[in-house]
């Protein structure tokens, strides 16, 4: 960790930031869980990999957020209650060991979070910014990997297809609401801690689409409702408390462990 | 063993159109951990294309240590001094040969030069002449460098954010105990808790 004083952080911005690393942590958990079972041995490793990455993002995002606020990267990330968690609900729900709604989560979630890095790149906040260019220089080989595979599965046979496809009408919903509004980003634009763009879901469904259409696959993504409250301001699904209790038990047991 | 995986597993005997492992190729990967230095075997993997082969070889062995470029050869178009290996004959225009040599048993094959060729046997025969006289030579393979699968420059393959995590440390001893402790209370718990259900 630096020793130099780094730029004040203000809480909403501490809050923007910890959407992007709750998301990076949750979902880096939950593919965690296919070491060991994914479809190839290659793919077993290699997404074992990108989960790590994820984590590996998360916790860098995590160290920012803790020098700014006196506490430590494993308190943010292991000693909170579910409410302070601002992740969104497509990276909290189990796969159930469906390969296809693994790859069309990552595919949802990849593609938003490398756009979610480009938009932080031009963040006035110098340290911020310099850590987005490098995370987002590293979610190049998630977009890619993903988008891989579903062009494989989508040109495969129509069990392959047939399964992308259910995947992809369910998880819909739930991807859309990556964009749910978090609190204070009017003003953030406005400072430039992280800069407005007023296309950014269009652009993100036109790089989904731009994959699907390439696969033979259909997806129709519409923006939320403003009006829909979910895991940006605390409300989450019953899942996540099951998966803190996994995840945060050795943390609640000795928080000061260190291995 | 995480809970989740306690959840029952779907049925393994699904009947799938393809078999899981028909269309894999086998690839060798090389790795070169910094400009210059020459690519070294980082070992074998079984891919179902080209580009899949280099993604999945960039996420295993590209993270193995630091890595700035990352090769996939088709294993089937190695050419070399032991018997998997066989050189063909059947000659082809003039091309560029990627000579590998292993120095001695045991090491990994590495990359040392390039002959031009118009067959693998042609590229087998120069690329032994060129090393002749060097008794820490071993073994050789040769590739045609238009075989060869490239990461692209400047590629980011190693990442460079904080990788620590990834370190197996082990939990510490005080962890570990208070752990063992924590976990035979509450098979102490369940075990009650079926002892009394078998009173009523």
């Amino acid at each position: 960790m630096t020793t130099d004083k780094l730029m004040a952080m203000t809480p909403a911005f501490a809050n923007l930031l910890l959407t992007i690393a709750d998301d990076k942590l949750i979902l880096g958990h939950r593919n965690s869980d296919w070491t060991g079972l994914a479809p190839i041995l290659e793919e077993d490793i290699a997404f074992s990999a990108l989960a790590q990455d994820d984590i590996s993002h998360a916790a860098a995002l995590y160290e920012l957020i803790a020098a700014e606020q006196d506490t430590n990267a494993d308190q943010i990330a292991f000693g909170r209650s579910p409410d302070e968690y601002r992740c969104a609900e497509i990276v909290e729900i189990h796969d159930d060991f469906d390969w296809a709604a693994a790859l069309v989560r990552q595919l949802f979630c990849s593609h938003f979070d490398a756009q979610r890095y480009e938009r932080l790149r031009g963040s006035t906040h110098p340290e911020v910014a310099a850590l987005a260019g490098r995370l987002a220089a590293e979610q190049v080989a998630h977009t890619a990997h993903v988008d891989a595979w579903i062009r494989r599965l989508g040109r495969g046979n129509d069990d392959a297809r047939g399964r992308l496809q259910a995947a992809l009408d369910t998880l819909t919903p739930l991807a859309c609401m990556l964009f749910e509004q978090v609190e204070g980003d009017d003003a953030l634009a406005e400072s430039g801690a992280y800069p407005a763009d007023e296309h950014a879901f269009d652009q993100w469904a036109a790089s989904i689409s731009r994959v699907t259409d390439d696969a033979g696959l259909h997806v129709s993504l519409t923006a939320p409702d403003p009006s829909l409250c979910g895991g940006r301001r605390g409300v989450h699904s019953t899942q996540l408390k099951d998966l803190l209790d996994e995840m945060c038990e050795v943390f609640r047991l000795e928080p000061d462990a260190a291995w | 063993m995480s809970k989740i995986r306690q959840q029952p597993l779907p049925p393994g005997d699904v009947e799938f159109e393809t078999p899981p492992a028909a269309d894999l190729r086998t690839y060798v990967v090389f790795t070169q951990i910094r400009d210059g230095l020459p690519h070294k075997l980082a070992g074998y993997l079984d891919a179902p294309d080209d580009e899949m082969a280099i993604l999945l070889g960039k996420e295993h062995y590209g993270q193995d240590q630091e890595c700035v470029n990352l090769w996939a050869i088709p294993r089937d178009v190695v050419a070399g001094t032991e018997q998997d290996y066989p050189a063909s004959d059947e000659a082809g225009p003039e091309r560029t040969w990627i000579i590998f040599i292993q120095g001695e048993a045991g090491e990994q094959y590495q990359t040392s030069g390039t002959v031009e060729a118009t067959s693998s046997a042609d590229a087998l025969a120069q690329a032994m002449t060129q090393i002749a006289g060097s008794d820490e030579m071993q073994n050789v393979w040769v590739v045609a460098q238009r075989d060869i699968l490239s990461t692209p420059p400047g590629d980011l393959i190693w990442r460079h954010v904080d990788q620590s995590y990834r370190l197996a440390r082990g939990y510490s001893k005080d962890v570990r105990e208070k752990w063992e402790r924590l976990r035979a209370e509450r098979d102490l718990r369940e075990y009650e808790k079926d002892d009394i259900k078998e009173m009523f």
